[in-house]
């Protein structure tokens, strides 16, 4: 396939999803901020007042990218909820309005067209929102400004606040948003998988098989640790056990202000932490996941 | 479903594809450009369509019967799509002939009329440099004045001794001027399949004088009508002779043989089921 017509793939799937990838998160961010500044000027319960009181004058830290890489939790969850339901709709969104057999009067395959909306969720849209989150950041940092200047305290607190300590931050954040988002392939792969079968109904079909699964193994074993809902339960709980294991060091995991974060010791831990063996299962069960779509597209023509 | 169909279209030839509705034309054309899988042999361009549909439509272009583009998008959003990704496609040929039209480039394509829609696919599939241009039901929903401009097109611009084309339409009477070659079908089942000149040759529409109206009845005419109180008979391979010793003789249009072949059918297959009845 082409670099143009992967291109035009991309493009399609941008167009087709322009509301969750910018009214979305502009709106969200418009809000958040309108919030912090309302807060800000009103500081109708004096809370910012209490802040500073209540913070350690001895400690030295990084409060303004403290905050900011809490909020790319939030990023990340929502990314992650974003691609369930983009992964349910994308594998079958082809065939709304019988367009499923314009595309087909195309020279790209059903195989290359379900790749590239893989690629197109676990690459374009995770930088489309990271990109979101850095606007995020210039805008709170404006926010943070205006604090600092009504509140000396929180400047004098925030001594390390440096372009340095922020690009340590998003690197660290960069690798786990990548490796979760890999981890999550399979999953992802599944719902886009019954997205082709059920359409619409792919996300509450998912959730459904998982259950009944585990309830039917349930009821087998006669245990509730059975292996499909541990699989199942590992899969969805691991990176945030990473997270929550490497806390001490970890900037998704509320690291204390002034412990400051080095990319270069965290990645490694990242890593190093990563079962690579369920890794690369799960992307071998994604890649027949999408095979097996692209071959059930293959042969529908119909809406 | 289709029964053992068998025809090839050479390069150069402009096909109609006349059946009635669930005759089997869009499961044929479905099967030849790949969008299904079949029983049997079928190559298309040299290619087994089913198992390579993505590099047939390199040099294959085609409508269906439903209005099938994404509309989602913009006109021009539209076109640039369809630019990266078909190496064969000439927007700027694309553009020149919605020019014709009033389709603005910046619009969503669901604001379309049925009509637009027809104009702007038709526009692009006209713009791709292709082999085979397979058109199902094209100028569905259009009016007449954009029609004819169309099949003109179609015609002056498009075709070339290089490619052939495959029509079906219901509108069979409009087309019947282009065509090279014609084929009826009838319950998945090829019941004509000539050139337009051996179909001129081989069949004969005539306006039979009252007097010798039971002569020829006798030479078993496998269509008859009445107009203005005369019959009008169409033969199958009647001598020229005789056929001018019965009234004035001219070629059937399509769409009286389409009815006369499947009228005669429906007799045979009544005169079968009435036998089998008994």
């Amino acid at each position: 396939m082409s670099i143009s017509t992967t291109k035009a793939l991309l493009k399609k799937e941008f167009i087709e999803n322009k509301i969750a990838l910018i009214y979305v998160p502009a709106i969200l961010i418009a809000i958040t901020m309108l919030t912090f500044l309302f807060g800000i000027i009103s500081n109708r319960h004096g809370w910012l007042s209490e802040i500073a009181v209540s913070s350690n004058s001895h400690s030295r830290g990084d409060i303004f990218n403290m905050i900011y890489t809490s909020s790319m939790l939030a990023w990340l969850i929502f990314l992650t909820i974003m691609l369930f339901f983009y992964f349910a709709g994308s594998f079958s969104a082809d065939r709304k309005d019988n367009a499923l057999l314009f595309w087909k009067s195309m020279p790209v395959s059903d195989l290359q067209i379900m790749t590239t909306k893989t690629l197109a969720g676990m690459v374009m849209f995770p930088v489309i929102i990271l990109f979101w989150s850095l606007i995020a950041a210039i805008v709170g940092y404006i926010v943070f400004l205006l604090v600092t200047n009504n509140f000396p305290i929180i400047a004098s607190l925030n001594s390390e606040t440096s372009l340095s300590t922020f690009l340590n931050l998003q690197g660290s954040v960069l690798v786990v948003f990548a490796l979760t988002l890999l981890w999550y392939l399979p999953l992802f792969a599944a719902v886009g998988l019954l997205g082709t079968l059920v359409r619409g109904w792919a996300v509450p079909a998912f959730i459904l098989i998982l259950s009944m699964g585990s309830a039917v193994e349930a009821l087998v074993t006669l245990s509730d640790e059975g292996y499909f809902s541990s699989l199942m339960g590992e899969r969805f709980k691991a990176p945030f056990t990473i997270i929550s294991d490497m806390k001490d060091m970890n900037p998704l995991a509320g690291a204390k202000v002034n412990e400051l974060i080095s990319a270069s010791n965290f990645v490694p831990a990242y890593i190093s932490s990563v079962d690579w063996v369920g890794m690369i299962l799960g992307w071998v069960v994604a890649g027949i996941f999408i095979f097996i779509a692209s071959e059930y597209r293959r042969r529908r023509i119909q809406a | 479903m289709l029964h053992s169909i068998d025809f090839t279209i050479p390069t150069g030839r402009i096909y109609g594809l006349v059946g009635h509705n669930g005759a089997g034309k869009t499961t044929a054309i479905n099967a030849l450009l790949g969008l299904i899988s079949y029983e049997g042999d079928v190559k298309v361009l040299g290619l087994n369509p089913f198992a390579n549909r993505s590099k047939l439509m390199l040099d294959t272009a085609f409508i269906s019967d439903v209005a099938s583009l994404p509309r989602f998008l913009k006109v021009t959003e539209l076109l640039s799509l369809v630019e990266d990704m078909h190496p064969n496609f000439n927007r700027q040929k694309a553009e020149q002939i919605l020019a014709d039209g009033d389709i603005r480039d910046n619009v969503k394509i669901k604001s379309l009329s049925k009509g637009m829609m027809a104009q702007l696919h038709l526009a692009i599939v006209m713009a791709i440099d292709a082999k085979l241009l397979v058109l199902d039901e094209p100028t569905l929903g259009l009016d007449i004045t954009f029609r004819k401009k169309f099949y003109r097109r179609l015609v002056e611009d498009y075709m070339s001794e290089n490619r052939s084309i495959l029509i079906t339409t219901h509108q069979v009477d409009e087309i019947e001027h282009l065509l090279t070659d014609l084929i009826f079908i009838r319950d998945g089942r090829i019941v004509l399949d000539a050139n337009m000149d051996d179909i001129s040759n081989r069949y004969i529409q005539i306006l039979v004088l009252p007097e010798v109206s039971e002569e020829a009845m006798a030479h078993n005419p496998i269509f008859v009508t009445k107009q203005m109180g005369q019959d009008i008979m169409i033969f199958d391979d009647l001598e020229e002779g005789i056929a001018t010793s019965f009234g004035t003789i001219s070629t059937p249009s399509i769409s009286d043989l389409f009815v006369a072949l499947m009228e005669k059918k429906d007799a045979s297959q009544k005169s079968a089921n009435m036998g089998a009845t008994k």
